[in-house]
C-alpha cells in the first residue's frame, strides 16, 4: 500500500513538469508577459526594465528553471488585479469550491447510484427508457443553462432560493443541483452498464442459488461489484466536475476558486491565472490518487496481488 | 489508365455504394439514429441558408423594439417569434445565425483535435518503446488535467477569436483520441497483414496509411460524432464566461451570457438559446451513440 | 415415492430475436439417495433443465408447461418467496466455473455462512459462522479458521470448488444438482472433488443430479443414465445396464466416442453437431446425424418406448420390440 501511494506520487512528477512547460511556454515565448503586467500606456523604458528584471532576456533554459523554482517556493507572481500575492488569494478561495464540489458530488451519487441501479434492474422497461432518455438529455444540456433555468423557475419565479452567492444552506442548494446533476447524467449511464454486467455474473446466480432474496442479492452481492469500473472512471467525471465547477460558479456568483479564475482570465492577470490552474492540476492529481485508494480498499483482489 | 485500375476503381465504387445502402437500411431501423440525423441536417441547412431564413439582422439594433416578449405573450407581436433582446435585435434571427459558430467550431476543432489524436495514437503505439513512453507521458498529463484549464491559460494570453478557439479547443482536447487509437492500433500491429508487410519490407509511412489508418477509421468517426456534441458544449461554456466568441459575433453561448441579466424581468434571452443547444447536442449524440452500435459496438 | 419427479417440462427463452424451445418435454425423477446422471453434449438442454428446477432460468426464460414436483409439491406453483425457501435450503446447485461462482469481493467463509444464516434462522451468527468453518473441515479444507477469511482469488481451483460444495451442503439439502462441478478442474483434482461428494453425499443421504458430458465421470459416479439431446430426454436407464447396452443410436454415438484403456482402436466422433434450438429438424431431431435414419424418423418424432419403469428410449429403432416385450 505504501509501496503503491509513493509510486503514484513519483508519476506526478513528470505530469507537473509538462504542466509547468506547456504553461511557460505559453505565457513566456507564445504571448508577451510584460504587455500583461503593464499598462497600455507603458513607456519603451519601462517595458525595457520590465523585461531585464523579469530575466526575459535570459537564455530559455535559465528562465524555465527559475520559473519553475519560483512556482515550487509558491510564487506565482503578483495579481495585478489585487495587487498581492496570487497564492494566498487562490487558497482564500477553496473553501467555496470544495463546499459546493462536495455537495455537488453528494447529489451526483444520490441520484446517479440508485437511478442506474433501479433502470439495470428493470432493462428496456419504461423505467429504464425514461432514465436512459434522462441521462442522454443531462448529457446534451449544458449545465450552465440548466443553472440559468433553476435560477429562473425557482429563485425568481418562486422565490424559494437566493439567485446567487454563498452564505446559508439555501445558497448551497441551487448550485449543487446544477453541477451535481451534469455530473449525474454520464454516472447513471456507468452505474447502469455496470450493474448489467454485474447481474449477468455467475455468482450473482450462485446467490440466487442459496435463496438470497433478490433485493439483497442486488444490494450485498452485486453492489459492491459495481462500483468498482465506476471509481475507475470515475477519474474521468473528474474533469467534468472541475469544468463543470468552474461555470457553476460563474452563474450563481458562488466566490471559489473557478469565479476568481475566470475574472482573472478576462482582467488577464496572468499570476492568479498560473496559480488556480496549478492549484487546480494538484488537486485532481491528488482526487485521482485517494479513488485509486479507494479502489484498493474495495477490491481485495488489489490488495493481494 | 489501364483496364486493370479501372476495372479495380468500378469494385470499389460498387462496394462503395453497396455499403451505403446498407448503412442506410440499419439507420432506419433506429428510430433515435433516425431522429438524430434529421436535427444535424436540419441544423446544418439553417447554418447554411441563415441569410435566407432569418426575418431580420442578427447584428443590427432596433432601439425602437427592445425587450419585446414572444410573439404569444402579452405585449409581444407575430413579427418578432421568439421577442427581442436588450439592443431590440430579434431572438429568432440570433439563434438561426447562432448555429454557424457552434457547427464551424463544433466539427473544425474535432478535426484538428482528431488529427493531432490520431496521428499520435498511431504513432506511439506502432513505434512502441520510447516513442510511446514519452507521447504517453504528455497524454497522461493533458489526461489528468482537465482541457478548460489549458484554455483559461490560453485565452488569457491570445484574444479569442473564431480561429484561435478552434486552434485552442483542438489542442487540447486531442488526448481521448490518442488514448483509444493507440490501443487499436496496439492490437492490430500483431495481426497477420500488418507482420507480413512489415516482412516484405513495406515502409513505415505505407503500412500506417494503408494498414492502420483505414482499420481504425470505423473508431475514429464514433469518437468524432460524439466529441462534436461535447465541443458545441464546451464553445458555449467559453462564449458565457465571456472568454469565447466575442460580440458583434453571435454565439449560443453569448446570447446566454447576455440573457443573464435579463434572467428576472426577461425570461426569453437567457432560455431559447439554451434550448437550441440543448437540442443540436442531443441530434449529434442519437447519431454518435447509433453509429457506436453500429460500427464499434465495443466503445 | 420418487424425491423429484419432472413431467413433460417445456421451457422457452423470450429473445429480441424471438422465442426459443430449450426443452421439449423433459421428464425423469431422482428417487432418495440416488444419483442421477444427465448427459449430453453442450447445448442439450442439461444445465437448462437445472436451472429450470430451481427456477433460476433469469428474465429471459419461463416454463411453459409440465410438472416439478419435489417431495410430492409441484415446485412450478410455487411462489417467489416459497422458492427462496427451498434454494439452498432442500435443493442446492454447485456450477461449472469455482472461479466466477463465488463473489470474489466477499471472503469465503461469510459466504458459506449466509447460507447457513437464511435458512436456519435458530442459529446465531457465532453458531452460524462455526457451522461454517465445520462445513469447511468436513470438505477437506486445512486451516479452516484461517481459510475462513479467505477472499477467492487466494484459494486454487480445487478449493473454491469444495468452498462451493460446503456452500451447496451447508443446510444439508435432500437434493444436490451438480451442473459440471469438475468440467473446469485438472484431472487429479477431479477425481478429489468427486470422492469428496460421494463420500459427503452418503453420509448425509444426499440425492444428487450431476451434468456431464464426461461418461467416464457418469460410470464411476451414476447410479442411473437420463441422455439428453435437443431439449429432451431420448434415453434412461440404470447404469451397468445402459454402458452395456445402450440403445438410442445417439447415446452409442456418445460411449464410442469416449476413450477408455481397454479400447484404443475404433475411436469415433458423431458426426455433425447438436442443432440449435432454433432451428431443430423435423421428426427426430437426431435423425440429420444417425446412422440409422428410416424414412419414418425425418417425418415424425418418436415417442417414449419404456421397458418397464425404469428403462426408456426414444427411438422408432425400439418400436417393434418392445410391443412384443
Amino acid at each position: 500500500m505504501k509501496k503503491f501511494i509513493i509510486k503514484r506520487l513519483l508519476e506526478l512528477i513528470p505530469v507537473l513538469f509538462i504542466i509547468t512547460f506547456v504553461v511557460f511556454v505559453l505565457v513566456y515565448h507564445a504571448g508577451d508577459p510584460v504587455s500583461l503586467m503593464l499598462p497600455e500606456d507603458a513607456s519603451q523604458e519601462d517595458r525595457e526594465y520590465m523585461r531585464e528584471s523579469l530575466g526575459l532576456n535570459d537564455p530559455f533554459i535559465v528562465q524555465y528553471a527559475n520559473f519553475v523554482m519560483d512556482i515550487t517556493r509558491g510564487n506565482f507572481g503578483t495579481s495585478t488585479r489585487y495587487d498581492m500575492d496570487a497564492l494566498p488569494l487562490v487558497i482564500e478561495r477553496l473553501p467555496a469550491t470544495f463546499e459546493l464540489a462536495g455537495a455537488a458530488m453528494l447529489v451526483a451519487l444520490a441520484i446517479s447510484i440508485p437511478l442506474g441501479i433501479w433502470s439495470a434492474n428493470r432493462r428496456n422497461s419504461y423505467v429504464d427508457l425514461f432514465i436512459t432518455g434522462g441521462s442522454v438529455l443531462g448529457k446534451a444540456m449544458p449545465n450552465f443553462w440548466l443553472g440559468i433555468m433553476l435560477i429562473l423557475l425557482l429563485a425568481v419565479n418562486y422565490q424559494a432560493f437566493p439567485v446567487s452567492g454563498r452564505g446559508t444552506f439555501m445558497h448551497l442548494v441551487l448550485p449543487a443541483i446544477t453541477l451535481g446533476t451534469s455530473v449525474a447524467a454520464e454516472m447513471t449511464r456507468l452505474v447502469r452498464s455496470s450493474m448489467l454486467d454485474t447481474l449477468g455474473q455467475d455468482y450473482i446466480r450462485t446467490a440466487s442459488s442459496k435463496g438470497v432474496p433478490y433485493v439483497k442479492v442486488v444490494v450485498y452481492h452485486a453492489f459492491r461489484n459495481t462500483l468498482i469500473p465506476v471509481i475507475t472512471i470515475t477519474t474521468l467525471q473528474l474533469s467534468i466536475l472541475v469544468s463543470g465547477a468552474i461555470i457553476t460558479e460563474s452563474v450563481f456568483q458562488w466566490p471559489g476558486l473557478g469565479m476568481l479564475l475566470v475574472q482573472a482570465v478576462n482582467a488577464r492577470d496572468m499570476a492568479v491565472v498560473q496559480a488556480s490552474v496549478f492549484i487546480i492540476a494538484i488537486l485532481v492529481i491528488l482526487i485521482n490518487l485517494i479513488t485509486d485508494l479507494i479502489y484498493f480498499i474495495i477490491d481485495p483482489r488489489i490488495k493481494h496481488s | 489508365m489501364s483496364e486493370a485500375t479501372s476495372e479495380v476503381k468500378k469494385v470499389k465504387t460498387y462496394k462503395r455504394s453497396g455499403n451505403v445502402k446498407l448503412f442506410l437500411k440499419l439507420l432506419a431501423q433506429s428510430k433515435t439514429g433516425m431522429v438524430g440525423l434529421f436535427i444535424l441536417i436540419s441544423v446544418t441547412l439553417i447554418a447554411i441558408f441563415a441569410d435566407f431564413i432569418a426575418p431580420y439582422s442578427p447584428t443590427e439594433p432596433q432601439l425602437s423594439d427592445i425587450l419585446v416578449p414572444p410573439s404569444w405573450q402579452e405585449g409581444g407581436t407575430s413579427a418578432y417569434l421568439l421577442g427581442t433582446d436588450n439592443l431590440g435585435r430579434d431572438v429568432f434571427s440570433r439563434l438561426i445565425y447562432g448555429t454557424r459558430v457552434s457547427l464551424i467550431v463544433g466539427v473544425l476543432s474535432v478535426v484538428v483535435a482528431g488529427f493531432i489524436g490520431l496521428i499520435i495514437g498511431v504513432v506511439s503505439a506502432y513505434f512502441g518503446k520510447w516513442v510511446d513512453q514519452i507521447l504517453m507521458r504528455i497524454v497522461d498529463a493533458f489526461l489528468s488535467i482537465p482541457s478548460i484549464l489549458f484554455i483559461m491559460v490560453i485565452l488569457t494570453i491570445f484574444s479569442p477569436s473564431l480561429t484561435v478557439l478552434i486552434i485552442v479547443i483542438g489542442l487540447t482536447t486531442w488526448v481521448n483520441y490518442a488514448r483509444i487509437i493507440r490501443g487499436e492500433v496496439l492490437s492490430l500491429k500483431e495481426r497477420e497483414f500488418v507482420k507480413a508487410s512489415q516482412t516484405i519490407g513495406t515502409s513505415h509511412l505505407t503500412i500506417i496509411r494503408k494498414n492502420l489508418i483505414p482499420n481504425v477509421m470505423s473508431t475514429f468517426i464514433v469518437i468524432s460524432t460524439l466529441s462534436v456534441a461535447t465541443t458545441i458544449i464546451l464553445e458555449a461554456s467559453l462564449s458565457f464566461l465571456g472568454l469565447g466568441i466575442q460580440p458583434p459575433d453571435i454565439s449560443w453561448g453569448g446570447m446566454l451570457n447576455d440573457g443573464r441579466d435579463y434572467l428576472a424581468t426577461h425570461w426569453w434571452m437567457g432560455t431559447f438559446p439554451g434550448i437550441a443547444i440543448t437540442i443540436t447536442v442531443l441530434g449529434i449524440i442519437f447519431l454518435g451513440d447509433w453509429l457506436r452500435d453500429v460500427l464499434d459496438p465495443r466503445l | 415415492m420418487n424425491l423429484l419427479e419432472v413431467k413433460n417440462l417445456h421451457t422457452s427463452f423470450y429473445t429480441d430475436h424471438g422465442v426459443i424451445p430449450a426443452l421439449t418435454g423433459v421428464s425423469f425423477s431422482v428417487k432418495k439417495g440416488e444419483v442421477l446422471g444427465i448427459v449430453g453434449e453442450s447445448g442439450c438442454g442439461k444445465s437448462v433443465t437445472s436451472l429450470s428446477i430451481l427456477q433460476l432460468l433469469g428474465n429471459k426464460g419461463k416454463i411453459n408447461s409440465g410438472s416439478i414436483h419435489f417431495k410430492g409439491q409441484d415446485l412450478t406453483t410455487f411462489s417467489t418467496k416459497k422458492m427462496r425457501k427451498v434454494r439452498g435450503n432442500e435443493i442446492s446447485m454447485i456450477f461449472q466455473e469455482p472461479l466466477t461462482s463465488l463473489n470474489p469481493l466477499i471472503r469465503v467463509g461469510k459466504q458459506i455462512e449466509e447460507t447457513v444464516l437464511l435458512h436456519k434462522e435458530e442459529l446465531s451468527k457465532i453458531e452460524a459462522r462455526n457451522h461454517a468453518i465445520n462445513m469447511m473441515k468436513m470438505v477437506g479444507i486445512p486451516q479452516a479458521e484461517e481459510k475462513y477469511a479467505y477472499y477467492p482469488h487466494q484459494l486454487s481451483g480445487g478449493m473454491r470448488q469444495r468452498i462451493m460444495i460446503a456452500i451447496a451442503l451447508a443446510c444439508d439439502p435432500e437434493l444436490l444438482i451438480a451442473d459440471e462441478p469438475t468440467t473446469a478442474l485438472d484431472v487429479t483434482i477431479q477425481e478429489q472433488i468427486l470422492g469428496l461428494m460421494k463420500k459427503i453425499t452418503r453420509e448425509l443421504d444426499t440425492s444428487i443430479i450431476l451434468i456431464t458430458h464426461d461418461l467416464g465421470v457418469v460410470a464411476e459416479m451414476v447410479d442411473r443414465v437420463v441422455v439428453m439431446y435437443s431439449g429432451q430426454v431420448v434415453e434412461e436407464n440404470e447404469v451397468e445396464k445402459f454402458f452395456a447396452n445402450p440403445k438410442h443410436p445417439y447415446s452409442k454415438g456418445l460411449i464410442r466416442s469416449t476413450p477408455s484403456i481397454d479400447q484404443e482402436d475404433n475411436l469415433e466422433s458423431i458426426k455433425g453437431s447438436v442443432p440449435t434450438p432454433a432451428n431443430k429438424p423435423s421428426g427426430c431431431p437426431f435423425h440429420p446425424r444417425c446412422p440409422f435414419a428410416m424414412e419414418i424418423c425425418k417425418s415424425q418424432a418418436p415417442e417414449n418406448m419404456y421397458y418397464g419403469e425404469e428403462e426408456m428410449v426414444n427411438c422408432w429403432l425400439y418400436k417393434e420390440e418392445v410391443k412384443t416385450s
